[in-house]
C-alpha cells in the first residue's frame, strides 16, 4: 500500500482523476445514504435489488442499440436504457404482489432471477458478436469502473443525484407519512400512491447513477447500508437522514481513496467495505444496537414513565 | 351531491347545523375477493354523539369503519359527512375527520417519536410558513400531548411505551385537529381499565365541547351503555338504535348467537 498516496487521495491532491472520482463517488454515497433512508422506513429497500439487477439487460440493450445505429455507448445513453428496464421491472413487482398467492419476497426474487438472466444472456451476445471494439467493455458499466469516469461522465453523474437530493428533501415529510402510517397519510389528503412512485424513481435513479462508478449491482450495498447504520444511533429521523448520508458520503471518499493507493483494489467493493466496517462497528457500540457493549446512559431510568 | 337529509332542510338554513347528521351511511357494503364482509348498511349519527360499533369477530365492524373512511374499496353504497359526499380518503382533510387504527397494524418500531406522531395528526407548515404560525401548530401540538397525560414522555420513542401510553399518543394525533368527525377501531383493546376510563372521559369531552361525532368499534358489550348509541353489526346491521332499545335480547342474540348474556 501507497501510504503516500493515500494522503494524497485523501486530501484531494491524488491527481485530477482520483479527485474527480472520489468528490462523485462521495455525493454519489451521500444521495444513497438520504433516499435509502426513505426507502428504508418504507420497507422498499430489496427494491434497489430489481432496479440493480433489471438494469443489467437494460444497459445491454442499451449498448446493442447504440452500437447499432452507429454511437458511442456513452453513460447516459446506457443510463436511459438501464432506467427503463428497471422501471418495468419494479412495475411488474407491483402487480405480482397485488395477487394474493404471491407474497412479496417471492414477487422481488422472481422479478431479480428473471432480469439477471436476461442480462447474463445478453452480455454473452455482446462479448461473442466483439462488440467491445470501440474500447468500451459493458462490464465496466455493471461492475463499475471508475477509472474510465470522463469530466462529462462525473457532471452527468452530478446533476442526477443533485436532481435526486432535491425531490428528496423537499418530499421528505411526505415520505414519512407515508411510510408510518399509508391510511392515515390518505386522510391527510396526500397521494400515497404518487408518493410511492416517486420514492421508487429516486431510488431507480440513484442506483443507475452508480453504474460507472461503483457499479449497478454493489449499489444495494451503498443504499441499505448507511441507512440501517444510522438507525442504531438515533431514532430520530432526521438525524438518521444525516447521519447516513454522513457515512454513505465517508464510505465512498475513504473507498476511492484507498483504492487508489492500493493496486488492483477495486473501487466498487473497497466503499462497500467501508460502509460495511462503519456497520460492524455500530453494532457494537451504538445506542440503539441490541448489540451494544457501551452501557446505555439509561435516558429509561432517568424518566420512567409516570402514569397519572 | 348532496344527501337527501340536507335537501330536507335547505329551507331552515339556520338550523342546518343542528340538524344535519355529522356521518350518514347509505347502503354501504364491502367484498374481499368476492366474499362478502358486509352487506349493505345504512346508519345516521348526529353530531357531539358518541355511537358504538359492536358484533362479534369477523362481523365487518372493521370493514364498515374503513369502507367509512373509502380507505377499503366499497362495493356499494354513499357516505355523507355534514351533508357532503365522502368519496375519497384524500378529503377527510377537509371535512375534518380524524381516524384511530387499531393498535395492532402500527410499525411501533418505526424511529418516530411521540410529538412526531402527533404533529402527523396536523398538515404539516410549509417550508416558509411564518415564525407565528409555526409557533401555534408547536403549541397546538403540546396541549393534544398534555391533554393525554404524556406531556413528560413527548420526545421517546413510540416503542418505548406502554400500550396504553401508544394509545394515548394516537388518541392526541386524532384530536390535535379537533376532528368535527372522530372513527376509531378498538381503542381500548389490550388497555388496561383506569386508562380507559381516561381515554373514553377524553372522547366524551371532545363530543361535548368540540361538538365532534364519534364512532367507535368496541369490543366490551358490557361499556356500550356508556355510549349514545350503539350499533349491531353481524354481517349486516342489525340495529343502529340508543343502547337501551339496541340492547334487546332479540337483538343481542341476533348479533352474536345464544351464548352471550348481558
Amino acid at each position: 500500500m501507497d501510504t503516500l498516496a493515500l494522503i494524497n487521495a485523501l486530501s484531494l491532491n491524488g491527481g485530477y482523476l482520483t479527485t474527480l472520482v472520489s468528490l462523485s463517488v462521495a455525493f454519489l454515497g451521500a444521495v444513497s445514504g438520504v433516499v435509502g433512508t426513505f426507502a428504508m422506513i418504507r420497507k422498499i429497500a430489496m427494491l434497489s435489488d430489481v432496479v440493480s439487477h433489471a438494469s443489467i439487460p437494460g444497459t445491454a440493450i442499451a449498448f446493442i442499440l447504440a452500437t447499432l445505429i452507429g454511437l458511442t455507448p456513452i453513460l447516459p445513453l446506457l443510463a436511459i436504457g438501464a432506467l427503463l428496464l428497471a422501471a418495468i421491472a419494479a412495475f411488474i413487482v407491483q402487480k405480482l404482489i397485488t395477487i394474493p398467492t404471491i407474497s412479496e419476497d417471492i414477487a422481488l426474487a422472481s422479478t431479480v432471477g428473471g432480469f439477471f438472466g436476461a442480462g447474463t444472456l445478453l452480455i454473452s451476445i455482446i462479448q461473442s458478436l466483439n462488440f467491445s471494439t470501440n474500447s468500451i467493455n459493458i462490464s465496466d458499466f455493471i461492475l463499475g469502473s471508475p477509472s474510465r469516469m470522463s469530466l462529462n461522465d462525473t457532471l452527468y453523474v452530478f446533476s442526477v443525484l443533485s436532481i435526486v437530493l432535491i425531490i428528496a428533501l423537499a418530499k421528505k415529510n411526505q415520505f414519512i407519512d407515508t411510510s408510518f402510517d399509508p391510511e392515515n397519510a390518505q386522510l391527510k389528503g396526500l397521494n400515497t400512491q404518487k408518493i410511492d412512485q416517486i420514492l421508487i424513481f429516486l431510488l431507480l435513479l440513484t442506483t443507475i447513477a452508480g453504474m460507472l462508478s461503483i457499479g449497478i449491482i454493489l449499489m444495494i450495498a451503498l443504499i441499505t447500508i448507511p441507512p440501517i447504520t444510522a438507525r442504531l444511533w438515533s431514532f430520530n429521523i432526521s438525524t438518521i437522514t444525516i447521519v447516513s448520508a454522513i457515512i454513505g458520503a465517508s464510505s465512498g471518499f475513504i473507498g476511492v481513496a484507498l483504492s487508489a493507493s492500493v493496486n488492483n483494489l477495486p473501487t466498487g467493493s473497497t466503499v462497500v467495505l467501508i460502509a460495511a466496517s462503519f456497520l460492524i462497528c455500530s453494532l457494537f457500540s451504538a445506542p440503539q444496537s441490541p448489540l451494544s457493549l457501551i452501557p446505555k446512559n439509561s435516558r429509561h431510568l432517568r424518566h420512567r414513565p409516570t402514569i397519572q | 351531491m348532496r344527501s337527501p337529509l340536507s335537501q330536507q332542510s335547505q329551507n331552515s338554513s339556520e338550523s342546518i347545523s343542528q340538524t344535519l347528521p355529522a356521518l350518514e351511511v347509505h347502503d354501504l357494503s364491502v367484498a374481499y375477493n368476492r366474499i362478502i364482509a358486509l352487506k349493505p348498511s345504512s346508519c345516521s349519527l348526529p353530531p357531539a354523539k358518541m355511537m358504538a360499533v359492536a358484533g362479534p369477530n369477523g362481523a365487518g365492524k372493521s370493514s364498515f369503519l374503513k369502507a367509512i373512511l373509502n380507505i377499503v374499496k366499497r362495493q356499494s353504497g354513499q357516505v355523507f359527512v355534514n351533508g357532503h359526499a365522502f368519496n375519497k380518503p384524500q378529503l377527510a382533510a377537509t371535512y375534518n375527520i380524524s381516524y384511530v387504527p387499531q393498535r395492532s397494524l402500527v410499525d411501533w418500531l418505526f424511529p418516530i417519536s411521540v410529538y412526531g406522531v402527533v404533529a402527523m395528526g396536523l398538515k404539516k407548515n410549509k417550508l416558509f410558513a411564518p415564525q407565528n404560525t409555526k409557533k401555534i401548530t408547536h403549541q397546538r401540538i403540546l396541549s393534544a400531548i398534555e391533554q393525554v397525560g404524556m406531556s413528560q414522555l413527548a420526545h421517546r420513542q413510540i416503542g418505548e411505551l406502554s400500550g396504553g401510553q401508544q394509545q394515548r399518543v394516537f388518541f392526541a394525533r386524532a384530536l390535535v385537529s379537533q376532528p368535527k368527525l372522530l372513527l376509531l377501531d378498538e381503542p381500548f383493546n389490550g388497555i388496561d381499565a383506569p386508562t380507559t376510563d381516561l381515554l373514553f372521559q377524553i372522547l366524551s369531552q371532545h363530543a361535548k365541547n368540540n361538538h365532534t361525532a364519534v364512532l367507535c368499534v368496541h369490543h366490551n358489550v358490557n361499556s356500550l351503555h356508556k355510549f349514545d348509541l350503539v350499533t349491531l353489526i353481524n354481517q349486516q346491521i342489525i340495529t343502529s338504535d340508543t343502547p337501551q332499545n339496541a340492547l334487546s335480547p332479540t337483538n343481542i342474540k341476533k348479533t352474536f348467537g345464544d351464548q352471550l348474556k348481558l
